[in-house]
């Protein structure tokens, strides 16, 4: 004979059921994992070795030391400090044309839209080869377009003071889009009575408008926006994979190229796990002060 | 409608306005009297939002012209006309204080665009002492509308009735020369609603502003208005104090709309020659008019007559609602396809389902309107013809 159990005990069962297999899930796929990497952070382990050995922070150190090391975080801290602030400004200008541009032409605003959007929907590999015949030194379009108008032809991807901020300017192209869209969902749900409020108000010029109610109405699209796009420029590799391998000479390494480098490449996987820890701090870090701290002031509590 | 033109705080003369291919508005004409509260009644879809908008200058007519104070103001904006707006959804910015948002329209108005830039502009000579003055004022408004507490909350922490009275400081605070409020109370609860009418109404008195007041609610509109302007389908049906439009309706959409209970409506062939037409039993008669005609009856005008056979229609019990006060008897009328209404006093009501029931009513509260047109008819007293 079974003894009966307790309703809070088959309740609390029950909630096990429930949760326990995504919570087994995510333990598995996530945090085993994530916890793994930052233990390995702390050895000095590589791929094929049959032992390990702690060595605390000689990792953390030999990045933050070592010149290639911080060339990655610095370069990382440029790119996202020259593409975010761009690309959020960008899409925010291109998004309030386009929904104005609704009004009188919703062909071509659509039109736009989507020319706008194309970037993110494509292979972004295949596109870089196009941004490397574009900004080929001597037959590329911009440099030949360059020297007939007679301004210098700069070494887009050779410059080691410039490749970082070629790269930047990929990225902002190749994030404009996803953000213009967002932005735009955010205006869309901008009440109407609210401009005419501001209009009765004597908020004629189109200027004092934005100030009065778009920018503010778009506070939290911005935190978000804000947000994807700093992530999106601390991850980025791709472009830098197909287009530069880092170089010339590490000017335009970044910290996931060389995390990937030294850790498929070199089988160093101590010192990829601790560029793999930095690398999450500064995005937690990044996410937790904007969502932290601008929480509050967006949302008009 | 009186040609008043010059003497009225504003007038639309003549103006159409089509939005997305659809003609709201067909050449409509109306003028708002001076310290006057009036009122634009009419169902969703008939053009009053459209037209208040005209009146604010936030849309632009497709044809006519706008005029106030005998100028032609169509082109001006909302701000050059002075007129104050209070919206049904109360359209605060949710960014700025109470205080802020009260203080918006003097702001724009009276400081120049470098004193409104936030911390650097209050720096500026003068631009203190213009900010001191605004602040008292909307001190004193606030004080006003007894939310002087709120002044430095955000409007997301306050309830609807507060941002309901912010709104109306908003409206307030600029001494508008037109006051125009869209539905301003439909989104309150039932209690609030009554008790801001009975605020609203005192306000409109004390300020002595013209109110043009938009709304859907025909109870708001007769309580509170001195004039009321019954709109259906882009016009004006019936423009007149409330009291005309409950006795006299000036057409049977008129008389359909207005009212607690919705009137009856009893379409008859013409009475003329017709001896025992209920008409000619009332002792009314129309010896100008030929077609069917529709005979408008009041439920609270409506009585049982003592003998079934004494009544000018007779009808049979069939259902019985009890209201407290009242009980709302419904009739199916003997050889007619129609039911109705009519409300007797709780009390003296001995009726029961199957009964059959003469109607009585006294000649002066029965409506009479033209079948075709639907516009009001003026019987002459005298059976027959």
């Amino acid at each position: 004979m079974m003894a009966p159990i307790s309703r809070a005990w088959r309740e609390g069962l029950t909630d096990l059921y429930l949760v326990g297999p995504t919570v087994l899930v995510l333990a598995a796929l996530v945090f085993v994992p994530v916890l793994i990497v930052f233990v390995l952070s702390f050895t000095d382990y590589q791929l094929g070795d049959r032992s390990v050995t702690f060595v605390g922070f000689d990792q953390y150190v030999a990045l933050f030391t070592d010149p290639i090391g911080r060339r990655a975080i610095t370069n990382t801290l440029i790119y996202v400090a020259v593409m975010v602030p761009s690309s959020i400004l960008l899409a925010l200008l291109v998004a309030t044309r386009l929904h104005g541009m609704a009004q009188w032409s919703p062909g071509l605003s659509r039109f736009l839209r989507a020319a706008y959007f194309l970037p993110v929907a494509a292979t972004l590999v295949a596109m870089a080869l196009a941004w490397q015949m574009m900004l080929h030194p001597s037959i590329g379009i911009v440099n030949m377009t360059l020297v007939r108008l007679g301004l210098p032809a700069p070494a887009w991807f050779s410059d080691r003071g410039l490749v970082i901020y070629t790269l930047a300017l990929i990225g902002i192209w190749q994030t404009i889009g996803y953000n213009m869209v967002l932005f735009l969902a955010g205006l869309a749900v901008i009440p109407r009575h609210l401009y005419d409020a501001a209009e009765v108000d004597g908020v004629s010029s189109a200027w004092s408008r934005f100030w009065t109610v778009t920018w503010p109405m778009l506070g939290p699209t911005t935190l978000f926006v804000a947000v994807i796009t700093a992530t999106a420029g601390f991850r980025v590799f791709e472009t830098v994979a197909a287009l530069t391998g880092g170089g010339p000479a590490f000017a335009s390494d970044t910290l996931v190229y060389a995390l990937y480098r030294e850790g498929f490449v070199y089988f160093k996987v101590g010192y990829a796990s601790a560029i793999t820890v930095v690398f999450f701090v500064f995005v937690a870090l990044l996410t937790f002060i904007q969502y932290g701290l601008l929480q509050k002031r967006v949302h008009y509590r | 409608m009186a040609s008043l033109g010059d003497s009225h705080i504003l007038d639309l003369r003549h103006v159409s306005q089509t939005l997305g291919g659809n003609r709201i508005l067909h050449d409509l004409s109306l003028g708002v009297a001076p310290s006057e509260f009036t009122a634009i009644l009419g169902p969703s879809g008939c053009g009053k939002s459209t037209t208040l908008r005209l009146m604010a200058g936030l849309d632009r007519p497709n044809a006519g012209t706008v005029h106030m104070g005998g100028r032609d103001v169509t082109d001006d904006t909302p701000a050059m006309r002075n007129i104050a707006m209070v919206f049904q959804s109360y359209a605060l910015y949710p960014h700025l204080t109470v205080a802020e948002n009260i203080a918006l329209p003097l702001v724009m108005r009276e400081c120049k665009p470098t004193e409104r830039v936030p911390f650097l502009g209050a720096l500026l000579p003068g631009a203190r002492d213009k900010l001191r003055d605004i602040g008292k004022r909307v001190r004193r408004i606030a004080a006003m509308l007894e939310i002087e507490p709120l002044l430095e909350r955000k409007p997301g922490a306050l309830s609807g009735g507060q941002q309901q009275r912010v709104a109306v400081g908003r409206a307030l605070v600029r001494d508008p020369a037109l006051f125009l409020l869209d539905e301003p109370l439909s989104n309150l609860d039932a209690k609030l609603r009554i008790q801001m009418r009975t605020e609203l109404s005192a306000l409109h008195r004390r300020s002595g502003k013209p109110f043009v007041y938009v709304t859907h609610d025909q109870t708001e509109a007769m309580t509170m208005a001195d004039r009321v302007l019954l709109m259906l389908e882009g016009r004006v049906i019936q423009d007149g104090r409330p009291r005309e439009l409950y006795e006299r309706p000036a057409a049977r959409e008129v008389a359909a709309f207005i009212g607690a209970h919705p009137m009856n409506l009893i379409d008859l062939p013409s009475p003329a020659g017709d001896a025992d037409h209920p008409l000619t039993r009332l002792g009314l008669a129309l010896p100008n008019h030929r077609g069917r005609i529709t005979v408008g009856l009041r439920p609270e005008h409506l009585r049982c007559a003592t003998a079934a056979a004494d009544g000018f229609l007779k009808g049979r019990v069939e259902r019985l609602e009890y209201h407290g006060r009242d009980t709302m008897v419904t009739l199916r009328l003997d050889g007619l396809e129609t039911a109705v209404d009519l409300l007797q006093n709780a009390q003296a009501s001995s009726l029961n389902p199957g009964d059959w029931v003469g109607l009585a009513c006294r000649s002066t509260d029965v409506h009479l309107f033209d079948a075709e047109t639907g516009g009001r008819l003026h019987p002459t007293p005298g059976g027959g013809t």
